[in-house]
């Protein structure tokens, strides 16, 4: 739409010019006439009148140039005529043409690519309105991990109705529900919010109308209404239009479906949004600053407001006093993503650099053979802006090509972006593509580049003595590299660039690696886990505890299937979470802190944990609830001094903590369990960072809501899935699963990801600079040789050896390319370090990574100019010395 | 002696405005009236007067209409527009000002000072 009002405003102006021209034209014309007319009347003859008009007039050649200057055309008019010679030029020299173009679109095409990340990420993540002042808040108790961010209906009016620094709060809540009706049953991710939510949020639905304060009168029950996510919306209908007013049975209630949201509206990710009602107990919160106001001022405010409620309900509230923790939404969702972001614009503009270079060169090499084209164009007129002017745009069209390929290879570096985006790295708002914005940046960024690269040739070529070009024509000899300052510059420049990125992709590359080949304490292969989430309702613990052993002895007996275990959770590789353990007599008195995991007997044997000392849970200790532990051999060094026997000593866990009222629970649960084993440690805290001390208890000690099932086989465990699911609908009535999921497959998508993203592009950009650099040097070179044919064929004719020759060449090549990789090895010691938070288990300046990348870099120049020199070595002296 | 003199430089937008004050004209008619008005003591090469043309057009002091002339080709006439006809009165007063204070400048006596 903007493209084509451009290009019409773009033709109409050169419509205008030329009618203008027309005019100007014959304006002229008729006043020659007209004074010609009045000449003959005094008695000239019509051919001398004439003659005498023109002559009187002046430059007419030079008054039509002001006159079009006085008209403003002049400019354009040059431009046109620049364009229409740069062109040709570019025509008349193919190879070259094809050379600049794709190098240019390499740089541009990753930069555009790049920005479509960067851009919507960075800059715009959010379709919200006001969404830069959104907050959220926790209240943050003095003692570590005392804190709450989720908070009663009462808060959340108190905080909505009492603040003086907000112009809006809404509060939501996420859940997991079935959703029945059509099809199988299947778990969707539903957002309860408070009524006038979608007023906050300001976005309007794509389809139908969102939920308004009308559909959740206060104090009544909610009208059952849905809105669906876009994503939802494509992945369940298939972007059918007529699913408004149709029914969907949300946890058996039917919900009527009102709207459809844009794809950018993603609030917490949810599938499916419905409205809150005062049978929501508890809420997370969420507010929009009123403008001016600054993040410091809101915490006050609503640091006001808690501690006036922590005094009329001392209970809800930690004793000892809390402050209040307030973020943006940014900082809830990025963390350190952002940073390997901009670790990549570093990449990408380094490797754009590369490119600019390279294209000066180029421009610098083709410019020195049109010397002679460039001095007859001065000769005439043309003063040194003028031929800037020219060259400049030559340079800028050449650089408006490559981006026009550019924009056809950023298209497929967003789509490889996406596929190896890390899950959960950005926030849900944002759609990645190549959008108008993306178009415009690259017609900028083209225009930059084209500017910068041609500028430092332009400036050179511009800058002759006329006289001295005219006489010698081609200045043979020109060809030597070392005769430029500037041109040896650009070389060592691309060398020293294409080191620091050869560097920073092998530091990605070998992290990656290394966390690939990182010691788990586990066998994560033919593991097969996904979730079972029951909907227990008011279930009594002796009912629970049988059902989920039923579910198990079911899934232990299909064929296949070598071991079987529930737990808690099975994220790959963080288990469990962190809880307070406490031991009796111990040297280390007090409280510390365990990863406590839920397990069933077959935990160990399904992930290969070996046992050390003691044993492990027996089916009947499990499934009576006993209060037994066995603790990793961390944990028991943490707990326990080393002349010690754990076995048999008891710590005290939280258990009553967590026991959900109303369902009763295993007989005599105090919290103090006896260990019966040690076992090794696991990786349970990242793959990163070292493993934390973990205890292992029965999973019907704390009933976990949702209970993981893991299982080992014998082969593929893919191939069980169906029987697996199929054996626990028809076990337990129905029961659908989610996150289904190859633990392996787990392990690589949530903990290698981001540093495979890393890796990749970096690896990309890498390989792209050692390109775009041998391509560089080896034009240069080349062109250099042939430059100097006439002189290598003198020296040859003189007695020159062959290997003299090559030497030659390779010798100026190979000096500037050492130089650049010395200068690269230095900026990689200062970029690289950027890399610290990033990189696994290595030294930012590892130094075999800098060794191999440097001998590749050296290796390549070496071949660059060897092909070349090669050729030069091969001139036959008669044919050169003819030659001129 | 030589009584034609060359036009100081920024006095031509003025001569131009003055002479096509007195009535619609094309380029070589604003010429002939400036002749023959100042009886052919200012000289204005021809083609200098086209650029100069243009210019007003463009400052909006004159707007220009084709016709045909007196011996029947298409010409451009060329006449003051409103702010063409403001800035006149402004640039004569300017002028008729410098010229009193030159004027006045190398009249001056030794005895006036």
């Amino acid at each position: 739409m903007s493209m084509f009002s451009s290009i019409r405003t773009f033709l109409g102006f050169v419509f205008t010019r030329s009618r203008a021209e027309r005019e100007m034209e014959e304006e002229l014309r008729s006043h020659l006439q007209i004074r010609a007319d009045d000449l003959e009347r005094r008695g000239l003859s019509r051919a001398e009148a004439e003659r005498q008009a023109r002559v009187e007039f002046g430059g007419y050649q030079r008054y039509k140039e002001e006159c079009r200057e006085a008209l403003g055309t002049r400019l354009l008019s040059e431009l046109v005529a620049d364009l229409r010679y740069g062109l040709r030029q570019l025509r008349r020299s193919p190879g070259f043409t094809a050379v600049a173009v794709i190098t240019l679109a390499l740089g541009i095409g990753a930069s555009t690519a790049i920005f479509s990340v960067v851009y919507p990420v960075l800059v715009n993540p959010y379709p919200y309105k006001g969404a830069a002042r959104m907050v959220g808040f926790t209240i943050m108790g003095r003692t570590k991990g005392d804190e709450r961010d989720w908070y009663s209906l009462d808060e959340f009016r108190a905080i909505r109705d009492q603040n003086r620094v907000f112009d809006g709060v809404v509060g939501y809540s996420a859940v997991n529900w079935v959703l029945s009706g059509d099809g199988l049953p299947e778990i969707v991710s539903v957002t309860a919010m408070t009524a006038d939510a979608f007023r906050y949020f300001g976005v309007p639905p794509l389809l139908g109308r969102v939920f308004t304060r009308a559909d959740a009168p206060p104090g009544k029950t909610a009208v059952p209404v849905a809105v669906l996510s876009f994503r939802f919306w494509k992945r369940h209908y298939g972007n059918a239009r007529n699913i408004l007013g149709k029914t969907i049975r949300l946890e058996g209630k039917p919900y009527t479906i009102i709207g459809v949201l844009p794809a950018r509206f993603a609030w917490h990710g949810a599938e499916i949004y419905v409205p809150t009602d005062s049978s929501w107990e508890y809420v997370w919160v969420g507010a929009r600053r009123r403008p001016g106001v600054p993040l410091r001022q809101a915490t006050a405010d609503v640091g006001v407001i808690f501690h006036r409620l922590a005094k009329l309900h001392p209970r809800d509230y930690p004793t000892n006093g809390f402050t209040i923790k307030m973020e943006g939404l940014e900082d809830w969702s990025l963390g350190s993503f952002q940073e390997r972001l901009l670790l990549l614009i570093t990449a990408v503009g380094l490797l754009l650099l590369i490119a600019c270079c390279n294209i000066a060169n180029l421009q610098f090499a083709k410019g020195s053979a049109r010397e002679a084209e460039i001095a007859v164009r001065a000769s005439v007129g043309a003063n040194r802006g003028r031929i800037i002017r020219q060259l400049l745009t030559e340079s800028v069209t050449l650089s408006l090509l490559g981006g026009a390929l550019g924009i056809l290879l950023a298209f497929a570096g967003v789509r490889l972006i996406v596929l190896i985006m890390p899950p959960g790295a950005i926030p849900h708002e944002v759609v990645l593509g190549v959008n108008g914005l993306a178009l415009a940046f690259t017609v900028a960024l083209s225009v930059v580049v084209g500017s910068v690269a041609g500028l430092p040739p332009a400036l050179r070529l511009s800058d002759f003595n006329l006289a001295e070009s005219l006489c010698h024509g081609e200045s043979r000899g020109a060809g030597s590299i070392g005769r430029n300052r500037t041109r040896k510059i650009l070389i060592v420049s691309e060398y020293a660039i294409a080191l620091v990125l050869l560097a920073s992709a092998g530091l990605t590359l070998s992290s990656f690696l290394a966390l690939r080949a990182v010691r788990l304490g586990f066998d994560p292969s033919h593991i097969l886990t996904m979730n079972i989430p029951v909907n227990w309702g008011s279930t009594r613990w002796e009912k629970r505890v049988s059902v989920l052993t039923a579910i198990l002895n079911r899934i232990e007996s299909l064929p296949g299937v070598k071991a079987a275990a529930l737990s808690i959770d099975t994220d790959a590789p963080p288990w469990g979470g962190f809880h307070t353990a406490n031991v009796e007599g111990g040297p280390s008195q007090g409280i510390h802190l365990v990863h406590m995991n839920l397990v069933s007997p077959g935990f160990f044997q399904t992930f290969h944990i070996p046992l050390i000392r003691g044993q492990l849970f027996t089916d009947n200790q499990v499934q009576q609830g006993e209060q037994v532990v066995v603790v990793s051999r961390s944990a028991a060094r943490l707990l326990w001094s080393p002349g010690e026997n754990p076995i048999g000593r008891e710590i005290h866990l939280p258990l009553r903590h967590w026991e959900i009222p109303g369902i009763g629970s295993p007989p005599d649960l105090t919290g103090w369990c006896r260990v019966i084993g040690i076992v090794g440690d696991v990786l349970n805290n990242g793959l990163q960072r070292p493993s934390q001390p973990a205890v292992y208890i029965p999973y019907t000690l704390m009933l976990p809501s949702q209970a993981a099932l893991s299982l080992s086989s014998s082969s593929n465990p893919m191939f069980l899935v169906h029987s697996v699911r199929s054996a626990i609908a028809s076990e337990a009535n129905g029961q659908p699963v989610t996150d289904i999921w190859r633990y392996s497959d787990a392990l690589e998508e949530f903990s290698l990801a981001h540093d495979r993203f890393s890796a990749v592009l970096f690896l990309l950009f890498g390989v792209l600079g050692l390109v775009l650099c041998a391509s560089g040097a080896y034009s240069v070179v080349s062109y250099a040789v042939s430059r100097r044919t006439h002189e290598i064929g003198i020296r040859m004719a003189l007695g020159a050896q062959r290997q003299h020759v090559l030497w030659l060449v390779v010798e100026e090549t190979m000096s500037l390319a050492l130089i650049g990789i010395g200068i690269g090895l230095a900026g990689a010691a200062t970029v690289t370090r950027l890399f610290a938070n990033q990189v696994f288990q290595l030294h930012p300046l590892d130094p075999i990574s800098l060794l191999i990348v440097s001998v590749i870099l050296g290796l390549v120049a070496l071949f660059a100019c060897y092909l070349p020199a090669r050729r030069a070595m091969k001139v036959d002296p008669m044919v050169a010395l003819r030659y001129e | 002696m030589n009584k034609q003199a060359q036009i100081l430089p920024g006095t031509l937008d003025l001569l131009i405005l003055k002479a096509v004050s007195l009535g619609p004209l094309h380029g070589y008619g604003v010429l002939l009236r400036i002749g023959q008005i100042s009886k052919g003591a200012l000289i204005i090469e021809q083609g200098a007067l086209y650029p100069a043309l243009f210019r007003l057009v463009r400052q909006g002091l004159l707007k220009a209409t084709w016709g045909i002339s007196e011996n029947n080709h298409r010409a451009k006439y060329y006449e003051l527009t409103t702010a063409g006809r403001k800035r006149l009165r402004e640039e004569v007063d300017g002028w008729n000002r410098l010229v009193a204070a030159i004027g006045a400048v190398l009249g001056a006596q030794p005895e006036e000072l």
